[in-house]
């Protein structure tokens, strides 16, 4: 079921960020420049949101060609491919949240965005959780089934929410309907 | 007994022409005993008219009397429904039924002879089959997995143990089986008989199967002389502890006297059995008993039974039961691990006996004497669909089929291999942690019942002992799953036809005086271990062989993994082939308790750089000194990319750093989490409050 799932939900995630492209081309947000961070504090943001993305590509390839094409365990190189960008995605996606959770605060504007932003950060943790715990003698085979279910279906989530903030994020950026940032000039 | 009925009388089975009346008179009264006692049917009643049927052809004048009798009671043998046997159809007590049975032997004709009973003078071996057969179907038995390796018509199942032989002195270690099983060779090839296969492996045969085919022809004077050597039912099922499967005079060593007749006998408890038929003439008539002086140190196989064994009515109380003690089956299925005295003496029993179960609390079977063996898939018909439940998933999970309940079958638990990932469960089968000594590297070996005839009076005890099996070598089956088995590398003369494609063995009586004038310089270890055998001497061999007119083709050698030739030029050559490789059999005890499984304590016993599960060696086992110290990967047998388990083993070495950048991760996704939920929240209580003052 979650083979067919992942296939429906990946699918039409595509094709809605395809359609949007095409749709909305003439309408896009003009990106706000560069604020008064320093530069590598922009290094930061920019590294670490380009390694998020990298990494979630990366797992979703890995992980979901063996279900999805193989329709088999994720095992071979595929599997130690798939831990290693594990994580790195949990070290690149801590610093990334820190980065971008104030862009994505309580301020008006952009929800599809902000919204693609928290559950990719909210969805990563039991991705990363069920997985970690998975490592450690604390349940058996029938529970080791249901987390690693957890893991897929939020793993899922992560990468559909992922594409989006990435589209999203590629198109216009951060936007916030005209207000600056405190102590700064617009 | 009159002098007419000459000495034959006491062994029940003989008669003499010139005494016919008489002895047809007994007849006739044996006739009407039999169809009282079994009705129309019965072994007894058919084995009765073939003997009347018998003496009045031997009869030169018509009697016509007689010719009617036989002729009645002939119609009585007519077909008539098929009747199980009074002991094969169960009545549900779980008592033991007391066997307080008459025993009988067989006679010269292979019928039902005469009951034995304490006054004879030489009285014959008990026959099973017709001491059995009143109750019990020994056909149907004799159908059975451990006496049905001759029958070309049954499956033979996945490959175990096989026969191995061994000769040192010959560079010769093959493995022989009456099974067709793949890799592994009939006797005949190797030009030994049955009768010789069965003399030197029927120590731990339990009868039946070739003991019984070599003697299908009446007139072949071994068969006459040795007999046949049925199903032993008493190697199973006496709870006696006198039987004596073997100890000096015991079962085994009948059998390698070739007394097969006599063997059975000799291991019961209230029998004894003397002498060999090795000591006897061709023309010898164990039915006539020994006649004239007796040599004490030559004699021919007598048999004498315990006077107090028999009751008033000269039947014998046969200790019997279904619940067959384990130690009748470590008689020929006994593991012995190559190891120092302080880890023998440490090492524990499977743990399913350690709990309390018998052998045959899993290895069950009907009346048909089908054998569970514990895998799945080894029956296919509906009337065997109850093996299921006697696999490791069958007892400790449950297939959720009923009436099978789960797991906990007689108190198996559930097993719950907390963070044992579930892709283990497709890629290893139960006993891969479970079964068995722990891994070693390099793989280490051990001897068994069969291969070392353990539990005989010319047991090899010495640890290097040929044959050299090796265990545990993990390999992959062919359900995908990888087990351990136990391994043997072959070692025997062959011919090469057809490119080299073709191996045939060459018969042991050609290589032998060969290989002993070659050979006879370099004694056999008194460890029975292998020989030094050098390439020279090899080369001597094969040369010697090419020029023999009993080869028929280019001789080789085949051991270690290879097969040896000559080339053109007489020079000494070697290549890998397929006929050299090692066989393997999948072994499933000793099962380990759950705490001493692989991986129970870290994944890191075997996803380690240089555990023994993937990165141990097999070394190869070959005579040929230059081919010793050679190992084969174990990761070739489990048929996976061994680089690809090394780069996955070295990513564990890191993984305490992946647990802890993962739950650190984590750790601030949270807190970020339960910000951003507090601000939103905070929001909202903001916003409800100044509606609330507006």
């Amino acid at each position: 079921m979650f083979r067919e799932a992942a296939i429906a939900t990946l699918t039409i995630t595509g094709v809605g960020i395809l359609l949007h492209a095409l749709i909305a081309r003439g309408s896009r947000t003009p990106a706000r420049g560069p604020g008064p961070c320093p530069p590598w504090a922009r290094l930061l943001r920019g590294g670490s949101a380009i390694a998020v993305l990298a990494c979630v590509l990366g797992l979703a390839v890995t992980g979901l060609y063996s279900r999805l094409v193989l329709n088999a365990a994720l095992s071979g190189y595929l599997l130690i491919v798939h831990v290693s960008l594990g994580g790195g995605l949990a070290a690149a996606l801590a610093v990334f949240a820190v980065a971008w959770a104030w862009d994505h605060g309580d301020l008006p504007g952009r929800r599809v965005c902000k919204a693609a932003f928290w559950l990719m950060v909210i969805a990563a943790i039991p991705a990363v959780l069920a997985v970690l715990l998975n490592m450690f003698p604390l349940w058996g085979t029938d529970w080791q089934g249901a987390v690693v279910e957890v893991h897929r279906v939020s793993a899922l989530i992560c990468t559909v929410c992922g594409a989006v903030w990435g589209y999203l994020t590629a198109r216009g950026g951060v936007h916030r309907n005209g207000d600056t940032w405190k102590g700064t000039q617009a | 007994m009159a002098s007419g009925l000459g000495p034959l009388y006491p062994n029940g089975a003989a008669f003499s022409i010139r005494t016919r009346p008489a002895f047809l008179q007994t007849y006739r009264l044996e006739l009407l005993c039999a169809v009282v006692s079994n009705g129309a049917h019965g072994p007894d009643l058919q084995g009765s008219v073939n003997r009347l049927r018998r003496t009045v052809r031997q009869h030169r004048s018509t009697d016509t009397k007689t010719r009617l009798v036989v002729a009645g009671f002939a119609l009585l043998l007519l077909p008539g429904p098929a009747q199980a046997q009074t002991g094969d159809e169960p009545d549900g007590s779980r008592a033991r039924y007391v066997h307080a049975i008459p025993l009988y032997p067989e006679d010269r004709d292979g019928d039902k002879g005469f009951k034995i009973t304490p006054d004879q003078t030489h009285p014959m071996p008990f026959s099973m089959r017709w001491s059995c057969s009143n109750c019990h179907d020994y056909d149907r038995i004799a159908k059975g997995f451990h006496f049905n390796s001759t029958d070309r018509s049954i499956r033979p199942g996945r490959l175990a143990q096989p026969w191995i032989y061994v000769d040192a002195g010959m560079g010769v270690q093959v493995p022989l089986s009456t099974r067709p099983w793949p890799q592994v060779y009939r006797p005949d090839q190797f030009g030994i008989s049955l009768f010789d296969f069965v003399r030197r492996f029927g120590r731990q045969m339990p009868g039946g199967g070739p003991g019984e085919t070599y003697a299908e022809d009446p007139n072949d004077p071994q068969a006459r002389l040795s007999g046949r050597l049925e199903v032993n039912c008493l190697a199973c099922h006496s709870a006696d502890p006198g039987q004596d499967q073997g100890g000096a005079f015991g079962y085994a060593d009948q059998v390698r006297e070739g007394n097969f007749r006599w063997a059975a006998t000799a291991a019961a408890g209230f029998a004894n059995v003397k002498g060999s038929v090795r000591n006897a003439p061709r023309t010898y008539d164990p039915y006539a008993g020994p006649t004239g002086t007796l040599d004490p140190n030559s004699l021919p196989p007598i048999t004498w039974y315990r006077r107090e064994a028999f009751d008033d009515h000269n039947d014998v109380l046969v200790d019997l039961t279904k619940r067959i003690p384990n130690e009748r089956c470590y008689t020929c299925h006994s593991n012995s691990v190559v190891q120092a005295e302080a880890d023998r003496i440490l090492a524990d029993e499977d743990i399913h006996v350690a709990s309390g179960l018998r052998c045959v609390d899993c290895h069950r079977h009907g009346i048909d004497h089908q054998i569970s063996r514990g895998y799945p898939g080894q029956f296919e018909d509906p009337n065997h669909a109850w093996a299921a439940g006697l696999t490791c998933e069958g007892c400790h999970l449950s297939p959720g089929q009923p009436p099978l309940q789960e797991g906990a079958r007689m108190g198996a638990p559930k097993p719950q291999h907390k963070g044992l990932p579930v892709v283990h469960f497709e890629k290893l089968a139960c006993t891969a942690c479970h079964s068995g000594p722990q891994p070693q590297d390099p793989a280490g070996r051990v001897k068994t019942s069969r291969a070392h005839a353990l539990a005989t009076t010319y047991a090899q005890k010495a640890d290097p002992a040929l044959p050299h099996i090796l265990y545990p070598v993990f390999a992959r089956q062919a359900d995908g799953k990888i087990a351990p088995c136990k391994l043997i590398w072959p070692a025997f003369w062959a011919t090469a036809q057809d490119g080299d494609e073709q191996v045939s063995p060459i018969p042991l009586n050609v290589v032998a005086p060969i290989a002993q004038r070659v050979l006879r310089r370099v004694p056999v270890p008194a460890t029975n271990d292998w020989p030094a055998l050098t390439d020279e001497m090899v080369k001597q061999i094969l040369t010697a062989l090419s020029k023999s007119d009993a080869v028929k083709g280019r001789p080789v050698y085949l051991c270690g993994g290879r097969m040896h030739r000559l080339d053109p030029q007489g020079q000494l050559t070697a290549k890998e082939h397929a006929a050299a490789a090692p066989l393997m059999w999948v072994a499933a005890h000793d099962v380990r308790p759950a705490r001493q499984a692989l991986g129970a304590r870290r994944c890191e016993e075997c996803h380690e750089p240089g555990s023994p599960f993937f990165f141990g060696r097999v070394p190869v086992d070959t005579p040929m000194v230059s081919g010793r110290r050679r190992f084969r990967p174990m990761a070739d047998f489990h048929a996976i990319d061994v680089d690809r388990v090394r780069v996955f083993a070295w990513s564990f070495v890191f993984r305490p750093w992946l647990k802890a950048i993962g739950l650190a991760a984590c750790t601030v996704l949270a807190v970020l989490a339960l910000a951003f939920s507090g601000q939103v929240l905070f929001r909202v209580s903001r916003a409800l409050s100044e509606r609330g003052r507006d």
